[in-house]
Order: C-alpha cells, then structure tokens, then sequence
C-alpha cells in the first residue's frame, strides 16, 4: 500500500473497518506490527509496517511508510482492550472475557470468516475465559509476566494466568467505572476511575487499595493511564477535558499532578516515550496527537507548565475527527495511532 | 476508463438475504408444520425484522401467525445504502470536507476580520467544520476573500477527484451489479467534478503559476475528454494499429480526424507521416530526383507549426502568431487544388485543411460526438476560448444524447452552468455526488438560493410546535443534499461518526442563526439521541463529547439519561448516579440518594428498648453497602451539589458519617455540630420558616427519623459519663426536639415511621419501586410493614425523645445555648 502524506503526519491511510478502538504494537524490536482492535464490525487485525526508505528520511528528514493488514479476524463479542503477553501472543479483553491468540505473522495472509475463524493461519485462536464470570464486560486489560489483570464492569479487578487459571478477585467496592489499568511492578496495580480517582492495588493484599485524587482540582473523569518506564511512582493520565495529568505516587496523602491542558478533547489515550521519558505522547477526540515534553522534576520544580513550551501537536488536514489510541515502537522510534473513520498513522519521530 | 458491460444487471438474480435464524435446507423446526418464518420490512434503515412464530394450524382465518416467545429476532439489512467497498472513500472524501468547510471558515473569517456572528459564537469556530449562508455564498464583499474561497473550492474538487481515482482502482473491473453501478457513479463524479473544474471553478481564478499569466480551457477540456472519452474508442482503433497497410484500414482517416479535433497533435503527424504520399516523399527526397512539395507535407509542416497557447506569454503574442499561422493554412488550403491529381485523398486532405482553418461545418461532419466537435472549436475557432465561453459552443453543435446516460447529461447540465439540472440528474445516481456537488457550488455562489421545505423526520413536530418562528422552516439546498446524505451515513452503523459531522457542518451560519441552521440543530439535536451506543462506552463518551462541542444541552442530557438507565438496570448505582446528575434529572437523583440514605437505615443497628440502649449498642462495623453508599457520596461533585439539595445532604452526610465512625475526640463534638447542620439545612428552623429553598422542605420524613437515630448514640454518650460536655446544646435540642415531634405528632406519623420501617427492612436497594419525592416511597412502603414493625420504631423514637430530654436539662444545667 503506498503512503499518502498527511498534513503534519508521516503517513495517514484510512482502513475499511472504521471504528478502531486501540492500536498496540508487538513488543518485537526487529519486526513493526500493530495489532488493531475494531468496533464495528467486530474484528482484530494484524498489520505490519515498513520504512520504505531509511536512507530518504535521514536526507531529507521525512520517512515513506506503508502499512498492510497482514490478516484479520471476527470478534464475537464488544471488544474492549488488547495487550501483547509478549512478541507472539495477543490477548483481547470482550464482553464474553480474555481471548488469547498466539500470532504466526509468517502465515498465509487470509481474511478468516465467521464460519471459519479457526482456519486462520496468522490469528491462532489458543482460548478464552472469563476472569469475573459471564455476564461481567471487561473494560481494561494489563500482562505482566503470565499474569492478566483485568478490569471488569462491575468495578472488580481479576488477576488471571494466561493459561486462565484465575488467582483472586479484588475490589469490588469501586462504584465508578475503572477505565483503565496497568501492572506497577509484580505486585502492584493502578487503576484509573471514571470518578477521577487513581487506586494502587497490591495484589498479595485484599481491601479496596489505596485511592489518589487531584486535591486541587474538580474530579474529571480519567480515561487513560501509563507508568513511566523507569520511576514507577510517576504515571500519566488523560481525562475527559483534555488535560493529560502526571501523577506523583510518593505521596498518596496529598496527591501532586501536574496538569498538562494539551487537548480541548476527550484523551483517549497517553504513553511515554519508553526511551525518553520526557516525551509525553497523547491523542484525543479533538483530532490532535500532542507531544508534551516535561521533566520528571517539574512536579517540584515548575508547578506552573507553559503549555506552548515544548509541546508539538500533530493533526491531519485530512483526518479531522478524534484518535483513539497510540503506541510507540521504542526500537525504530516510530509511533502508530488508530482513529475515528479507520485511520491508520506512522509518523517517525524525532 | 473502460467500458463496462451492462448485461451484468440482467446476469446477476436479485441478491438473496439471509436472517441466519435458521440453518439453510429442511430444518426440523419448520418442519412439523406449527412453525413459520415471517418479517416485516423497517422502512428506516432498509431493514427487515425476521423471526420464527407460531403457527395455528387449525385456524383458517387470516390472522398472522403469533409470536413465539423463545423466538430469535434477527435483522437483515436489505440495501446498504453505502456499500461497504465505499467505506474507505466515504471516510476520505469526509476529510476533504471538512478541509474546504475549515478553508472556507478561515476565509470568511479574513475576509470579516472576524466572524460577525451574533451572540459571541467565535468560540464555536474551532467545533465548527462547516457554516452555510443564508442566501449562498455572498460573493460581492470583497474579491480576496472569493478568490480563497474558490481557490479552496478548486482544491477541495481536485482533491475529491483524486479520491474518486484510488476508489476507482477497487472496482475497476466491475464483476456485480453493485460494483458495475460504483464504476458507474464514480465515473460521473469524476467526469462532473473535472467540469465544474475547467469550465466554472478555475475561471476568472487568478493563476498562482506565473508561467500561465493568461487563462483559456483548451488544455483542461482536452484533459477533461482524454480522461473520460478515449479509452472506448482507442480500443476499437486496436486492429487499426496492428494493421499491416494502416493507410488502407478503414479506421485511418477516422483515427486522424479524432486526433485532430482532440489536439493530440504529435499523434496526428505521427499518423500522417506512414501515409504513401508522405512516404514517397521521403523517397523522392532520399534520391534526390524531385523537390516538388506534397499537400501532406504542407499539412504536417502545418500541424507541427501549429500555435499551442499555453506556450505563449500573453493572449496577445499567441493572436499575433495564430493569425499568422492561419494565413499558412488558408495559402495552403488556396493551393490545395492542384494537388488534386498528385494523391488519391486529396479530399480528406482538403478535409483536414478546413478543419485547421477553422471551418465548422467541417469540424461538425468530422466529428463523432459533441464532444470532439466542442473539442474541434476550441482547438481551431477559438483557440484563446476562456472557460466560461464553453456554454456558447454547445448551440454551435450537434448534441445527441443518450437519454439513459446519467453521466452525459450532468456534462451537459455543468458545462451549460445549469446545476440545477445537473443536481436532479446526479441524484438518479448516488446521494455522495449530489450533496458534495451542492456543497461545492454553494459556495462559489452557484447554486440558486431558492430554499427547500425541509422534510426531514424529526423536524416535522418540532415545526409545529413553533408556528410563529419560522413558519414554515426552510432549508438551503446544501442542507437539505447534505443532510439526506447524512442520513445514509448515520443508518450505517460504520459511518455514524461523520454522518452526524455532515450534520454539524449544516448548522452554523455566517451571519446569524437563520432558520435553516436553527432546523438542522433540530435534525442534529433529535439524530444524536436516536445513535445505538451498542454497549460501548467508548461509544457512549463520544456522541457525550459531540453533543457538548455543539452545545446541545438537551441531547446531552438525554444521552446521558439514557446511560443511567442502563447502568441503575446493571447495578451501577454510582455510575446511575453520575450521569442522572449530569442529565440534571433531579427526580431520579432524588430517588437514589434516599435510596442510599435507606440503605445507610437498613446497616442500624435496631434499639432494644428493653434492656435499654447503650451508645455501644450502636456501633457497628461498616458493611458493604456502607462503603458503597460512602464511596458514592464521596464523589459528588461541588457542582452537583450545589444543584441538587438532595445530593448536598448526601454529601454532609457522609461528612457526618466520617466523623460519627471516628470515636476519638473530637469527632463525637464534630459529628453532632455537622449533625446539627443538617438538620437545620434541611428539616430545622431556617429551612421551616421558609429562610431556606423551599427544595430543603421537600425531603422525606423518614430521613429525619434516620437522622434522630443517627442523633442517639451521641446523645447516650453524654448520658454514659464518657464526656463531660454537652455535644448538643439547647438551640441543637430544640431543633431535633422539633424534628422528632414533626414525624411522631403529625397525624401521618404512621405513614412516616412506616416508610422508614419499610426502608430498613427492604433488601431491594435503589432499584426497588416507589417514587421519589416527600412521602412518596413512605406511603407505599408502610402499607408494607406490619403494625408491630411501626410500634417498634415509635417506641425507639420515645428512647429518643427520652435522650434528647435529658440532654435539654443537662444543656440548661451546663448553660450551653
């Protein structure tokens, strides 16, 4: 497929499946492929993303890129969150539960349909299973190691092995609904509530954990969160007005965030730069994927961030509605985003 | 483009639908005769709704079989009113879209120096992606605002064209009808597109090339008819060009003069030069034995020599060398006879030279279609035509038309300026060309500002129900084309997104809110409550996020009405709670918070009255529902709470909850002045003399009796000796003493105590019956509960009153106010 240039972004191509909700890139540093997770229809596709021309884009500061959908797969259920175990398997999280999926990128790309789907050759579809019982949607999902965390509807959070052998139930008690969570370490869990709140889980514990809300501020509700790659006690949220928040962890008692006023949009999605942290990427409803740079040091030492300063926003003439999820490849420094109408962005970063 | 084949239509049986209810062939479920498969067509949405009933095999009357209860109710979509090969296209071209609606903002917007709306709707402009104007695009104020504005029009065309190209390419070989009729579409879209280009959207358009300095549309028309005219007659020309002896292919001269009225010049000396007279020309002239000139030399020398315009710098340097030129074609057009006798064509030769010299009647009787005869005038009548001039030379030539082609008749109708006519034509064909066609024209100023009477549903009532306003609401015509297409967009669960964005871009005017932006907010407000949120929240947020960036408040308010629905039905009592606040539905938020409240009753521990209570007696660990009710409590917001008093006294509340949980000093005293507080923000003095919103008085009786409860344990802690101070003092006694008697000497004091009684016992939690309001659930919950369960309550109420007694002598004793 041949790159089309997008206002702003490296490459911006539309898919016939419209609705993507998240884009994840697998944990590969040598192999670029993101897999999609669709709403409607239904479906999970794998693509893989190439660099036409390195050489080019060290000349003349631009990279070609194309991507193909490498095969695709129906869901049978309201797909909610995807998450790589490792650089072969795949977990969604639906209304019916966790479905696994080992990835051969090496077979013979293949549309699976519905009366088929276990004949597709990339998708292996190797189980599902349902952490909180049927009947419970799960919202977010997280892998650390073999185990899954899960977050369902009903404000309870499963800790499962990949091979579905459930370890606890937590929480419960939450009556907002956890938009999103990630491991913090082998032990620990953060949740972001649709209340504005954050809870730190510690799985070994049982009780509702620990809760952390901006003191300063009207609770917005959250809709996003990641963890710094290196000082787990610092993480990012994006929330519903459009301010991507950085989280102290230190101090649970009087919770210090940095409020970063970069979208006028739902964010729907934040990531730091896994290599350099300083690089605060988000995406939102207003159709802009923003890069914020901040110090790990500014919470204590510059309370009052100057949106202009250091802060790229990327938007597409040709894309105007919302991005719903990003990722960055460490490796090649690139990052994806999946958004409104079946688009598709890589954009090299700098 | 090549020809498709329309027998397809004939070749393909009606595509057959399949509900998938059942499996296909004999199936056992119909088989034994009392089952049936029936349906009915939806007209919304081209769906059909399929299930199995029930059949009554001995009832010969003509009633419709009945419903079977364990039934499958599936939905067939009959017609995809955008077919899915379109999604990418549809997705595209939306970008376009809102690309030429921000263009077009930003030049009004430059051209104002400001948008000049009334009511301060500049913060709006960033939500907006497109704006109409009530009597079209004016044109008249200001020529560097027009120029952008078309020029941006000219982009956004070209950018649609090339759109059309890449969808073009997936269906190029058309193999099914649905296909056969995409090419078709995608052919006209493309043909008009590219006319409205050359002829109306780049003329009087200063040219940013400044190697053009002047205009004319020969090499767009040329452009224009290669791109949609050649391919079919190129492949008859297939045998021709293989042929051994071209000269003597019957095709041969038909090929140079189609070449020739098209301008493709290097073809048509090409073509000339393997004729035999031009070959024994060049043999004559390889031996040297003749220098005699040959009519086809003359006539190469000519058409090579030919004045091209767009290589001259002025109009007028290329009028001074056509004349010129076209004195060599009429010397040698003089001469021509002479040659008569030397070659077998001299016909087609003087043919050829009538065409150069301009002559119309040859250049009609040479050319196949009207379109190479346009072709013909503009190449050798007037080579310096400008674009809007094309018209003119319509009623100069023979146009036939096939009745049944969409596509020649929107040429036609575009080349003729007649968009109108063009617009009736195209919507024979796909709602995405007409609308966008509108769009286009609209502003550039080409569309008749005639209005439409919207007819659209949802638009209908709301009509009226306001005569006097606008009565009868019109619509521009852009509205009215964009918002039919919408309407396909927003049927499809795919493409509701930018449906309600086509919407949008209708609803914003340039000047004031006129009555077609108001009736399109109309359309807008009543679409974005009817989208499915398919259970996804995802889903839910945005159409929220969309209703907020247009300001529609009640659409919000409803979607958000209709997910608390949805989340009290799954036991999301906080999450219920949130959005019925956010709907600003203040019954329902009422309902939940006593029913919280009512479940903070259930979790009291029950005074034995016998043995006499004790303050230990009260002190319980929190249960479940306590630390639901709490953690609700705990996130409602200021805003919230300051809206609804209900949500105000949860939130106090809680905070007395907090305090009253705590036994250490000095939580007790903390908890009876928050404690206090309430009673007197709610039921006390200042709300009952009528100081306070009369909303305060409005709160159930029961809760007052929770509240006297919740009063005992501090009470009893003074009595035990524990502490020495009063934790309430007389004013504080008075005013529970006044709310105790409010409920025990009222003469519906059982109604009271039993609604609470019924609330303690009551397991059903918020999503029980009763109404919300004063009393509403106290009435129907005490015809629940026995008389013994009310006695019960009445006698710990007199261990109340007996404690608050007690605490009135000891206050007076103590001298605490």
């Amino acid at each position: 497929m041949v790159a089309t240039a997008a206002h702003g972004l490296d490459y911006c191509e539309y898919r016939s499946t419209p609705h993507p909700v998240q884009i994840r890139l697998a944990p590969s540093p040598t192999n670029l492929f993101a897999a999609s997770l669709h709403f409607i229809p239904s479906s999970l596709s794998l693509h893989t993303l190439t660099c036409l021309d390195t050489l080019s884009h060290a000349a003349h500061k631009e990279a070609t890129f194309s991507s193909s959908v490498l095969a695709s797969t129906p869901f049978y259920a309201r797909p909610t969150a995807i998450a790589w175990a490792n650089a072969t398997v795949l977990l969604a999280a639906a209304a019916n539960g966790v479905s696994a999926y080992k990835i051969h990128p090496d077979g013979e790309p293949q549309q699976s349909t519905e009366d088929e789907p276990e004949l597709n050759p990339v998708f292996e579809h190797i189980g599902v299973h349902a952490p909180l019982g049927k009947g419970v949607a799960l919202n977010a999902i997280d892998v650390h190691g073999l185990e899954i965390a899960a977050a369902g509807d009903d404000g309870r959070v499963a800790i499962a092995r990949i091979n579905g052998q459930l370890v606890r139930v937590m929480g419960g008690l939450d009556t907002s609904r956890i938009a999103a969570l990630q491991w913090r370490g082998a032990n620990e869990l953060v949740t972001a509530s649709s209340s504005g709140q954050l809870t730190l889980m510690d799985t070994r514990q049982s009780g509702p954990g620990l809760r952390l809300s901006d003191q300063a501020h009207a609770p917005t509700p959250l809709n996003c969160l990641t963890i710094h790659p290196s000082q787990n006690d610092k993480l990012a949220t994006g929330d519903a007005n459009g301010v991507v928040g950085i989280w102290d962890l230190r101090n649970m008692s009087e919770a210090a965030v940095e409020r970063l006023n970069v979208h006028s949009g739902d964010v729907w999605d934040v990531k730091f730069h896994p290599d350099y942290p300083g690089k605060i990427i988000s995406c939102s409803e207003d159709g802009s994927i923003c890069i914020a740079r901040w110090s790990s040091d500014g919470i204590d030492s510059n309370p009052s961030w100057e949106p202009t300063s250091g802060l790229v926003r990327y938007q597409s003439r040709l894309h105007p509605l919302g991005f719903n999820s990003i990722d960055v490849h460490a490796e090649a420094n690139v990052l994806v985003a999946a958004g409104d109408g079946g688009a598709i962005v890589i954009h090299q970063l700098d | 483009m090549p020809t498709v084949d329309k027998s397809l239509y004939e070749a393909f049986a009606p595509r057959q639908l399949s509900a998938n209810i059942l499996a296909p062939g004999n199936n056992e479920t119909l088989a034994d005769g009392n089952r049936t498969v029936i349906g009915s067509l939806a007209s919304i949405r081209n769906e059909a709704l399929v299930h199995i009933a029930r059949r009554n095999l001995e009832d010969s009357s003509n009633q419709p079989p009945s419903k079977d209860l364990n039934q499958t109710i599936a939905i067939v979509k009959t017609v995809d009113a955008i077919p899915p090969t379109r999604a990418v296209f549809v997705n595209e071209a939306y970008g376009v879209f809102a690309a030429l609606q921000a263009a077009v903002h930003a030049a009004m917007d430059s051209r104002t120096g400001g948008f000049g709306r009334a009511g301060g709707t500049s913060g709006h402009r960033r939500h907006m992606l497109g704006f109409d104007n009530s009597r079209g695009m004016d044109m008249s104020s200001g020529s560097g605002g027009r120029t952008q504005i078309k020029r941006a029009v000219l982009r956004a065309s070209q950018e649609y064209r090339e759109r059309i190209v890449a969808q073009f390419q997936q269906v190029e070989s058309p193999n099914t009808p649905e296909t056969f009729h995409e090419n078709e579409v995608l052919r006209t879209a493309h043909s008009a597109l590219q006319l409205l280009d050359l002829v109306h959207l780049k003329s009087d358009l200063p040219n940013e090339d400044d190697a053009l300095p002047w205009d004319h549309v020969q090499p767009d028309y040329s452009a224009w008819l290669s791109a949609h005219y050649m391919e079919p007659r190129d492949e008859e020309f297939i045998p021709f060009k293989n042929s051994a002896n071209q000269r003597e292919h019957p095709l041969y001269w038909r090929f140079v003069y189609q070449t020739l009225l098209r301008g493709h010049l290097l073809t048509v000396v090409s073509i000339l030069k393997i004729h035999p007279d031009y070959r024994a020309y060049c043999l004559e002239q390889l031996s040297r034995r003749s220098n005699t000139d040959t009519l086809v030399v003359r006539i190469i020398e000519l058409v090579e020599t030919m004045p091209i315009p767009s290589r001259f710098a002025s109009q007028l340097q290329f009028e001074e060398q056509w004349a010129l030129w076209k004195e060599d074609v009429e010397r040698t057009k003089a001469t021509a006879s002479r040659h008569a006798a030397t070659s077998r064509d001299s016909d087609e030769f003087d043919r050829m030279l009538s065409v150069l010299n301009g002559d119309e009647r040859a250049i009609k009787q040479v050319a196949n279609d009207w379109r190479e005869a346009v072709s013909g005038l503009i190449i050798y009548v007037h080579p310096a035509l400008k674009r809007h001039e094309v018209a003119e030379l319509l009623s100069r030539v023979n146009v036939e038309v096939d009745p049944d082609s969409v596509k020649e008749l929107v040429e036609l109708s575009i080349i003729e300026g007649n968009f109108q006519r063009a617009i009736r034509y195209c919507s024979k064909q796909d709602w995405w060309l007409v609308s966008h066609l509108a769009d286009l024209l609209h502003h550039i100023g080409a569309l008749d500002s005639d209005n439409l009477i919207g007819s659209l549903s949802g638009m209908t009532g709301k009509r009226r129900s306001q005569p006097s306003q606008h009565a009868p609401q019109q619509q521009q015509q852009r509205e009215w084309y964009l918002l039919g297409y919408a309407q396909d967009l927003v049927s499809d669960p795919a493409h509701w997104r930018i449906g309600l964005e086509y919407i949008a871009a209708c609803c914003y005017s340039t000047t004031s809110a006129t009555s077609a932006s108001a009736s399109c907010r109309e359309v807008l407000d009543a679409t974005v409550t009817r989208i499915p949120f398919d259970d996804s929240e995802r889903k839910f947020k945005k159409l929220v996020a969309f209703a907020r960036r247009h300001n529609l408040d009640s659409a919000r308010k409803e979607l958000h009405r209709t997910y608390a629905r949805r989340k009290l039905a799954a036991g999301r009592i906080g999450e219920a709670l949130e959005h019925y606040a956010e709907a600003r539905d203040a019954p329902q938020v009422a309902r939940i918070v006593d029913s919280l409240l009512d479940a903070r009753a259930a979790t009291m521990p029950v005074v034995d009255v016998e043995a006499g209570a004790t303050e230990e007696s009260f002190t319980a660990s929190p249960s479940l529902s306590t630390a639901a009710w709490r953690d609700i409590a705990a996130r409602v917001s200021p805003a919230a709470a300051e809206w609804h008093p209900r949500l105000a006294l949860l939130v106090r509340y809680e905070q007395f909850y907090a305090l009253y949980a705590d036994p250490s000093p000095p939580s007790p005293a903390a908890a009876a002045a928050q404690l206090v507080r309430i009673i007197n923000a709610s039921f006390g003095t200042a709300a009952a003399s009528g100081t306070d919103d009369i909303t305060h008085r409005l709160l159930p009786k029961r809760l007052i009796i929770t509240l006297l409860f919740d009063a005992l344990p501090l009470l009893l802690r003074q009595s035990s000796g524990k502490d020495d101070t009063c934790l309430f003092g007389v004013a504080a006694t008075n005013d529970l003493m006044r709310c105790l008697e409010d409920v025990t000497a009222s003469h519906r004091s059982r109604e009271y105590v039993g609604a609470w009684a019924a609330s303690k016992t009551s397991n059903d939690g918020v999503g029980g019956g009763g109404g919300g309001g004063s009393g509403g659930r106290g009435s129907g919950g005490s015809e629940a509960v026995t008389d013994t369960a009310i006695e019960g309550v009445l006698a710990q109420l007199a261990v109340v009153r007996a404690a608050l007694t007690k605490n009135l002598a000891r206050a007076y004793i103590l001298r605490i106010p």
